[in-house]
């Protein structure tokens, strides 16, 4: 059952689908306490999955930053009833991205491929910025 | 017996013509324009050599490569998000402590 900002969201852009409010949901209501590094990094990992629109049913996506040198995507679904999973870990050099995966396979993001990484990892600090750390990325000030 | 050889000699030198008619005859002078012919190639060669510099000060100036440019520009923009990603983290985790 449409919500009445639903409604309100269908009769302002004009638009018949069903309108979704989860863009507007933060991420995981945050508890007042102390968060360790690893709680930081679930609760940007939760904005990363999703730059990548809608994760598929049955399906777990991470893609977050380990640290200043390291990005990881991982993947998780059903398939048959077997677990797979997918991760890939990129490492930022200063030659290069090191895309590594299980096999082991490596090579250097370059071209489209290389564009699209750094639009996400862009994308990906703007919005953790605003929402994790209520911070303007363009001004690094709290936002108010 | 012996002096009439050296007289007979005189005539064989002074037979001047045979070697004007050698000297004209040779073809030392007449190949002249043979040796100039090569020597006018010359010019190529300074012209070749001219070619040297030019090769190494291409590989002393690298060549504006938008590609290469691109490539860099979006490395910087990776590693500059990821060194924001980590302030902010590391800021939240003092705050959290202090």
């Amino acid at each position: 059952m449409p919500t009445l900002l639903s409604k309100a969201l269908q009769l302002l852009t004009g638009d018949d689908t069903t309108p979704t409010t989860d863009w507007l949901r933060m991420p995981k209501q945050r508890a007042f306490k102390k968060y360790t590094e690893r709680d930081l990094i679930n609760l940007e990992s939760e904005i990363g999955s999703a730059l990548f629109g809608p994760v598929p049913k049955g399906h777990r996506r991470e893609f977050f930053c380990l640290d200043k040198t390291t990005w990881i995507w991982h993947e998780e679904w059903l398939d048959k009833d077997d677990l797979q999973t997918a991760t890939t870990r990129y490492e930022v050099q200063e030659k290069g991205i090191l895309k590594v995966q299980s096999g082991p396979r490596y090579s250097y993001l370059e071209g489209e491929e290389l564009a699209n990484f750094a639009a996400a990892v862009t994308l990906y600090y703007e919005k953790v910025a605003r929402e994790v750390y209520k911070i303007d990325p363009d001004s690094g000030l709290p936002l108010q | 017996m012996r002096a009439p050889q050296p007289y007979q000699m005189y005539p064989e030198q002074s037979e001047a013509p045979l070697s004007y008619e050698a000297t004209p005859a040779s073809t030392e002078t007449t190949s002249a324009p043979e040796h100039y012919s090569v020597d006018t190639q010359a010019p190529k060669q300074p012209d070749y050599q001219s070619e040297a510099p030019q090769q190494s000060l291409e590989d002393a100036t690298p060549e504006y490569d938008p590609t290469v440019v691109e490539y860099f520009t979006y490395i910087n923009e990776v590693q500059h998000s990821l060194a924001n990603i980590d302030a902010l983290r590391r800021n939240m985790i003092e705050k959290d402590a202090a």
